[in-house]
């Protein structure tokens, strides 16, 4: 018998043809939601659900949920699918699934609509097929031009534009490439910091590439960006370092003055290049422990949304794949460059003090941000990066 | 007015609130400045004693009020009424200032109700003119000074800004917007 809970029940929820990838994703989400306090079944858990959330894009398809509709007709069914059928006898959901799309759909079934058997998509207060309804322009596009200065005119209305959701990128565990943080010019880079002692870094001809003066947060750099980005993909390349002397940077040699907190985050970044540091694990939590000063940095893809994401709460490089939708390569830029700053948490056991933090007891909850107001704030965001 | 769609500003006097505003405002700002009359003079010659109000327009209908509330403490009753509704606090801090820990602590506490249910994101100033505390120091005072509050947002972005550089400005505030929702920009 299915159960009809309160709001202050757990609602639990069964999930059919998904992998642990994909209900680690909706586990995250439930515990996102706080309005009500959705839990899904783990596997071989014999409670009954109060809904079965099934994936029908697998080998076995509608034929799963056909199946458990004839053997427990009262079951709540949703599905997930890339390309709902119109036609369906169940609700569907778009994928990639969204928050906004998915508890609305979650709320419908509880409130008993629609009901199996008709098409759920012919009935106005249905839930499919579920599509993101929120929308707003690439950041690197904005659609609204800068204001005159003095007393600009109204500005074009920064309307939500057709729904084009950023495909979900592909994330799979035998593609991803690792590198070795302490190796290498990134390596160098890191004792400099750790023993906070100056020091310069030379090449194999004892020309000088570096001269770094870590208590001032002060780096001399001697070569150019691409130089220093090849040194920092190479992972032996022929450098040294060692004690700063008077002469080590000629009167009338070409310098530029960074910050080393500037230069670090730079070479984690040029040295990740795409790949996951050694010192992470896809499916393993990572946590901010402050929001990297993103203003004097160079801005990496995504830094902010990653910032604010990985600050709010420890989410693992593939959940938050998933969730920001965000190019691994581009996550795994940020990571690295983050953590070349020391500013990551991750839980290793070789720095216990190191390890994710628990949740503020505390902490207010984080509440489901509504479909409009999500729009709202994305046209709000447009109309800044366009300024 | 809608109430919902607010942004608010504080700080001590002299931060830059009035210019951060300016930088974003499609209006001229409407400021309030007389002539200092305090110890406020000693830091700058006009002051903000009531409030600053700057408008972002989305279209016609749709604007997002931008408020700085005036620096002195004794205008903090003020301070209730602007943020009601707002969709969250930058708090501006002068680097220069004798105790930028003090102003934190301040601030924070002055605004403990809304933060409870917004972000905060933090942008320090005149770090070109005085460098200590750096951004990591102030990352570190956060558990100790907040360790009575509730935040939204317990790790609020802590940046080095210049009221008077635009790309500044608009960074805290698209860290204030993806601090409410992370998610705001995985959209094509």
């Amino acid at each position: 018998m299915t159960k009809n809970p309160s709001n202050s029940d757990s609602i639990l929820v069964r999930s059919i043809g998904m992998d642990a990838r994909k209900e680690a994703v909706f586990r995250m989400a439930f515990k996102m939601f706080t309005r009500r306090h959705y839990q899904l079944l783990d596997a071989g858990d014999t409670q009954a659900p109060a809904m079965t959330i099934i994936d029908v894009d697998g080998a076995e398809g509608m034929a799963i949920a056909h199946r458990l509709h004839s053997e427990q007709p009262e079951q709540r069914i949703l599905l997930t699918s890339v390309s709902p059928q119109a036609d369906s006898m169940f609700p569907v959901l778009q994928k990639p699934v969204r928050m906004e799309t998915l508890f609305p759909a979650l709320e419908s079934l509880l409130n008993g609509g629609p009901a199996p058997g008709k098409p759920a998509g012919r009935n106005g207060a249905t839930v499919m097929p579920i599509r993101p309804e929120v929308t707003i322009p690439a950041l690197s596009t904005p659609v609204v031009p800068s204001p005159a200065a003095a007393n600009p005119p109204v500005p074009k209305p920064v309307a939500a534009p057709a729904a084009t959701p950023r495909p979900a990128p592909l994330l799979r565990s035998e593609e991803i490439r690792h590198f070795n943080p302490q190796a290498g010019l990134l390596g160098l880079l890191q004792i400099i910091r750790r023993d906070q002692s100056s020091a310069i870094i030379v090449n194999d001809q004892q020309q000088v590439i570096l001269r770094l003066d870590p208590m001032a947060d002060q780096a001399i750099l001697l070569a150019d960006d691409e130089h220093l980005k090849s040194l920092a993909r190479e992972e032996h390349p022929l450098l040294q370092m060692r004690a700063p002397k008077d002469t080590d940077v000629p009167a009338h040699a070409s310098i530029r003055h960074l910050t080393l907190q500037s230069l670090l985050w730079q070479m984690g970044a040029w040295t990740a290049n795409g790949r996951l540091s050694q010192q992470l694990q896809i499916n393993a939590p990572v946590q901010l422990k402050q929001w990297p000063n993103l203003t004097r940095l160079t801005m990496l893809p995504d830094a902010l949304r990653l910032a604010a994401f990985l600050a709010r709460s420890p989410a693992s490089p593939a959940l938050t794949v998933k969730m920001l939708r965000v190019e691994p390569h581009d996550l795994f830029n940020f990571l690295a460059a983050a953590d070349s700053l020391g500013l990551l948490r991750y839980n290793t056991a070789e720095n216990p003090d190191n390890r994710i933090q628990p949740a503020t007891p505390n902490a207010p909850t984080v509440a489901e941000i509504p479909a409009a107001k999500r729009s709202f704030l994305g046209r709000l965001l447009a109309r800044i990066s366009g300024l | 007015m809608r109430e919902d769609n607010k942004i608010i500003f504080t700080g001590p006097v002299g931060v830059g609130k009035t210019t951060a505003i300016s930088a974003l405002s499609d209006i001229p700002i409407i400021s309030t400045d007389a002539q200092a009359s305090d110890m406020t003079l000693n830091r700058k010659g006009h002051t903000t004693v009531a409030m600053d109000y700057g408008v972002l327009k989305l279209d016609e209908n749709t604007k997002i009020h931008l408020y700085g509330t005036p620096g002195q403490e004794r205008f903090d009753f003020m301070w209730d009424i602007l943020t009601t509704g707002g969709l969250g606090l930058i708090l501006m801090l002068d680097n220069t200032r004798p105790n930028p820990k003090k102003d934190l602590h301040f601030f924070l506490h002055a605004f403990k109700e809304f933060i409870v249910d917004v972000p905060v994101v933090i942008g320090v100033s005149k770090t070109d003119v005085q460098a200590q505390p750096q951004i990591a120091d102030y990352a570190s005072m956060l558990p100790e000074v907040t360790a009575d509050l509730r935040m939204l947002n317990p790790i609020p972005p802590i940046f080095e800004v210049d009221g008077r550089n635009k790309d500044d400005v608009k960074n805290l505030v698209m860290a204030l917007l993806y601090s409410i929702d992370p998610g705001i920009g995985d959209q094509l």
